[in-house]
C-alpha cells in the first residue's frame, strides 16, 4: 500500500518549533509577490543615481558595486552627521515594544521583523557595530552585527514593507520616527543602485514632464477638458479652466492621479466646480502638474528637487500662493520638510489669504501653500457655499484619515466639518482606528504596485477591518479620504475585504452637493449615476436668483433643523 | 446525542485547539500576539479566526445556525488565509483537523464511557454526521479559496485600468475609436 503522509503531517507548522537561531541569522526569502519590481537601470541612470545596475530580488547575486560596504558605511556616516534626529533614533530605543503591535504590516502579516522596533533594529544593529564603542567591542552581545549581503536584502525587504505612516511613532515614548529610519534605509539602498520601479518611473516622469504618468502638456489639457465636458453634462455649466496663465492670484496644483485615474477624477471635477462657483482667480499648470512628491519615497534630495518645481512655476507665473489638491505625501513634504529644502519661497509669493472669506492662513506663512480641505472648510464655516447635502443621500459615508495630512499635519476637524456639511449620513469608524491613530491604507509611500497585491491586502487589513465594522453595523457604502494614493489604494482593498464600499475624495462629495448658479436640476452625481433624490424641476428664473446670498440663509435654516 | 453533548460541553477547550491549528501557520515568534490580544481592531487576524471558527464549530456540532451565517463565517476565514503567504492546503487544511480533535477528544472519551454496542452505534452515527458536515465545509472552502485568488488577480488588472482611465479615454478619442466603440457596443 502506498504510504501517504497524514493530514497532520501535511499541515504541520513550518518551522515546527521556535527557531533555534536568533533574528539576526534568519535570512529573508524572496518569492514572487513578496517584493516590488526593481527600477530599470536606464531610468535610474537618467536620474543620476550612482551604481545603477540590472538586478532582480529573487536572484542570489544582486550585482552590488564592489565597494558596497564602503558605500553603506559612508552613507550612514554622512546621514548621522546631517540628521541629528537619526542619531537620536539610533541611540534612544530601549526596545520596550510599545510600537510592536501598532504597525498595520505587523498586524496583517504577523512577521516579527515587521514590528517597527525590529524593523529599525535592522539598521540599528549595523549602526552599533560601526559607530558605537559597545558595539565595536562587544559585537552581538551589544546588539551589533557586521554587514553582509544578506543584510542588504533584509533591509530591502522590510524597507518596502513600511509605508512610512508613522502610527508606531505616535506610541513611542521617545518619539522615535520609524518612518524616517525607513526613509534613510531606502536612501542607502538607492546609493547601491537598488530602487523600485513603481517609485522611480513616476519620479522620472515628474522630473521630466511634470506628472507621474509623464503626460505631456497638450494631453494633460485635453484630459482636463474632458472632465469639464462631463461637468457640463451633469450641471449644464461650462467651465474653461486657465492653463499656464500668468498673473493669477493662485496656482492650483493637484495630485495628478486626480486628473488621470478613477475615482480621483471625480474629486478633481469637484475642485473645478468649486473654483468656478466662487469665482476663484487661479490657473492650472501643465508643468507643475503633480502635487504628489514621489521623490519623498526615494531620498531627501529627490523630494527637494520635485518640491522646487512647484515653487519655480509659482514664480514663473507670478502666483501669490499655491492651493494644493487632496494629496497625502505632498503635505508631509510641505508641512515638515519644504521650508528647509527650498525655503524661503519666491519673493512674489505672499501669506495665503482666502479671497472669498478674508481668512489668512497663518499656518502656511512659511510654505505659501494651503490644502484645499482647509480652504473649503473655511468657505463652509463662513457660509459661502450653497449646498444640497440630499444629493449625497444615497451614500452612508465614513472618513479615512489619510496618514500624511491627518497624523503628520493635524488635519482632523476640517474634513469632518466639510463632510458634515455635504452629507447627511456620516459615520465614524471605531475609536483607535481614526484621527491620529488612523490605520494606513496599507500601500502608501510607493508600495501600491500591483505585483505585491497580496502583501497590500495583508498590510491594509487593519484599515479594512475597521471599515468592515461600520459597513456591517451602519451600512456604510462609501469611504472618503483626502489623499490621491488612498484613492488608488483603497478601491482594491475595499473590493477584497469590504465589497460594496466605494472610495471617493472629499471634493467629489462637495461637487455633488454644491448648488451652482445657473445649473440645471441635477439628476446624476459626478459619476453620472442616477441620484436617489434628484433635484426638483425649477423654473429658469428661479435658478438664476438662487445665488450665494441665499446660501447663508439656507445653511442657517439647516442648522436650526 | 452523546457526542454532540460532549462537544458542546467541552466547546471552549476544543474550539481553542482548533483555533490553535490555524495559528500554527504564523511565525512562532509572534503567535503569542494573535492569541493574547483580544482587541477587535488591533488584532484582526485573531478576531477573524476566533469569530469565524466559533460559528463554524457550532454549525458542525448541529446548533441551529442560519446557513448564510455559516457561509459568511467560512468566507471570512478563507478570505484571510487566501492572501497570507501559505500553500492552499495550509490555508484551508486546518478546517479538516476538527475531525481529528473531535475523534481524539470527544468520540474516544464517549466510547470509553458508553462501550455497549447500541451506544457505540449511536456514537458512530453521530460522528458520521459531524464528519460529513466538515467535509461540506471543506468543499465550500475550496470554492471560496479559488474565487478569492481569482479576485486578487482581477484586482491587479482592474487597478491598471483605473490608474490610467483618462489617458486611455484620451488616446481612444485621439485615434477616433471612441465613436466606433460606441457603435459596436450599441
Amino acid at each position: 500500500m502506498a504510504k501517504l503522509p497524514t493530514s497532520d503531517q501535511l499541515l504541520a507548522a513550518t518551522p515546527t518549533s521556535f527557531p533555534d537561531k536568533g533574528w539576526m541569522e534568519i535570512k529573508p526569502e524572496f518569492t514572487p509577490g513578496t517584493y516590488p519590481y526593481p527600477a530599470k537601470e536606464a531610468t535610474m541612470k537618467a536620474l543620476g543615481f550612482p551604481n545603477a545596475h540590472t538586478w532582480a530580488p529573487q536572484d542570489e547575486d544582486w550585482n552590488l558595486p564592489e565597494n558596497w560596504e564602503e558605500i553603506i558605511y559612508n552613507g550612514l556616516k554622512e546621514r548621522l552627521e546631517k540628521h541629528r534626529s537619526l542619531k537620536v533614533f539610533m541611540d534612544t530605543c530601549v526596545r520596550c515594544g510599545a510600537c510592536a503591535d501598532k504597525c498595520h504590516f505587523f498586524l496583517g502579516t504577523n512577521d516579527p521583523k515587521n514590528m517597527p522596533v525590529l524593523r529599525a533594529e535592522l539598521l540599528r544593529s549595523i549602526y552599533r557595530k560601526d559607530f558605537t564603542l559597545a558595539g565595536k567591542i562587544l559585537g552581538k552581545i551589544a546588539g551589533a552585527r557586521s554587514l553582509d549581503k544578506a543584510i542588504i536584502k533584509e533591509l530591502f525587504s522590510y524597507a518596502y514593507q513600511c509605508t512610512e505612516c508613522r502610527r508606531c511613532s505616535l506610541f513611542c515614548p521617545y518619539g522615535i520616527d520609524t518612518a524616517e529610519i525607513t526613509a534613510i534605509v531606502r536612501e542607502l539602498l538607492y546609493e547601491l543602485g537598488l530602487g523600485i520601479n513603481w517609485v522611480i518611473e513616476p519620479v522620472s516622469n515628474c522630473n521630466r514632464t511634470g506628472n507621474h504618468l509623464g503626460i505631456q502638456p497638450h494631453a494633460f489639457k485635453e484630459i482636463v477638458e474632458f472632465l469639464c465636458e462631463d461637468i457640463e453634462e451633469i450641471t449644464g455649466i461650462h467651465i474653461d479652466p486657465p492653463f499656464n496663465e500668468k498673473g493669477h492670484e493662485i496656482l492650483v496644483i493637484a495630485p495628478s492621479g486626480d486628473i488621470f485615474a478613477d475615482p480621483g477624477i471625480y474629486t478633481f471635477m469637484g475642485y473645478l466646480m468649486l473654483f468656478h462657483e466662487i469665482g476663484l482667480d487661479y490657473t492650472l499648470s501643465t508643468y507643475a502638474s503633480e502635487g504628489g512628491n514621489f521623490g519623498s519615497f526615494v531620498s531627501f534630495d529627490m523630494a527637494k528637487k520635485l518640491n522646487a518645481k512647484m515653487y519655480h512655476e509659482a514664480e514663473r507665473l507670478g502666483s501669490k500662493w499655491i492651493l494644493g489638491g487632496e494629496c497625502g505625501h505632498m503635505w508631509r513634504v510641505i508641512n515638515q520638510y519644504m521650508a528647509t529644502y527650498n525655503g524661503p519661497t519666491p519673493a512674489c509669493m505672499e501669506v495665503p489669504k482666502s479671497p472669498i472669506t478674508g481668512t489668512v492662513f497663518e499656518n502656511a506663512s512659511a510654505t505659501k501653500m494651503v490644502h484645499i480641505v482647509e480652504f473649503t472648510a473655511d468657505l463652509i464655516k463662513h457660509n459661502k457655499l450653497n449646498l444640497r447635502p440630499e444629493r449625497n443621500d444615497h451614500l452612508i459615508t465614513t472618513w479615512h484619515d489619510s496618514c500624511n495630512p491627518a497624523r503628520a499635519m493635524g488635519c482632523f476637524e476640517e474634513p469632518r466639518s466639510i463632510i458634515n456639511a455635504v452629507c447627511n449620513n456620516f459615520v465614524e469608524m471605531p475609536e483607535h482606528t481614526i484621527r491620529e491613530e488612523t490605520f494606513c491604507c496599507g500601500s502608501g509611500s510607493g508600495l501600491n504596485s500591483e505585483e505585491i497585491m497580496d502583501l497590500r491586502m495583508r498590510g491594509g487589513l487593519p484599515r479594512a477591518n475597521a471599515a468592515r465594522w461600520v459597513a456591517d453595523h451602519n451600512n456604510v457604502n462609501r469611504i472618503a479620504c483626502m489623499c490621491a494614493l488612498d484613492r488608488a489604494i483603497l478601491p482594491p482593498l475595499m473590493d477584497y475585504w469590504v465589497p460594496g464600499v466605494d472610495v471617493s475624495g472629499l471634493h467629489e462629495l462637495v461637487g455633488n452637493a454644491l448648488i451652482m448658479k445657473g445649473e440645471i436640476p441635477r439628476t446624476m452625481d459626478l459619476r453620472q449615476e442616477d441620484l436617489e433624490y434628484p433635484d426638483p424641476e425649477v423654473e429658469e428664473d428661479e435658478i438664476e436668483e438662487n445665488g450665494v446670498e441665499n446660501a447663508s440663509e439656507e445653511q442657517d435654516n439647516g442648522g436650526e433643523e | 446525542m452523546l457526542l454532540m453533548e460532549k462537544a458542546k460541553a467541552d466547546k471552549d477547550i476544543l474550539l481553542q485547539k482548533w483555533v490553535d491549528m490555524f495559528y500554527k501557520a504564523y511565525p512562532l515568534g509572534s503567535s503569542g500576539f494573535v492569541r493574547t490580544s483580544k482587541d477587535k481592531f488591533t488584532n484582526p487576524i485573531g478576531l477573524i479566526t476566533q469569530t469565524s471558527l466559533n460559528t463554524l464549530y457550532d454549525a458542525v456540532i448541529g446548533e441551529d445556525i442560519d446557513p448564510a451565517k455559516v457561509h459568511s463565517a467560512l468566507a471570512e476565514i478563507v478570505q484571510l488565509r487566501a492572501i497570507q503567504e501559505m500553500t492552499p492546503s495550509k490555508a484551508v487544511g486546518p478546517l479538516a483537523q476538527l475531525k481529528t480533535i473531535l475523534k481524539q477528544d470527544a468520540l474516544s472519551v464517549c466510547m470509553k464511557k458508553n462501550n455497549d454496542s447500541k451506544n457505540l452505534e449511536k456514537l458512530f452515527d453521530e460522528y458520521f454526521i459531524v464528519d460529513s458536515r466538515i467535509d461540506a465545509l471543506f468543499l465550500m472552502a475550496l470554492d471560496l479559496y479559488s474565487s478569492d485568488r481569482e479576485k486578487v488577480f482581477n484586482l491587479r488588472v482592474e487597478e491598471v485600468h483605473r490608474s490610467q482611465s483618462q489617458v486611455v479615454r484620451w488616446a481612444k478619442l485621439r485615434e477616433g475609436k471612441l465613436e466606433t466603440n460606441h457603435n459596436t457596443e450599441g
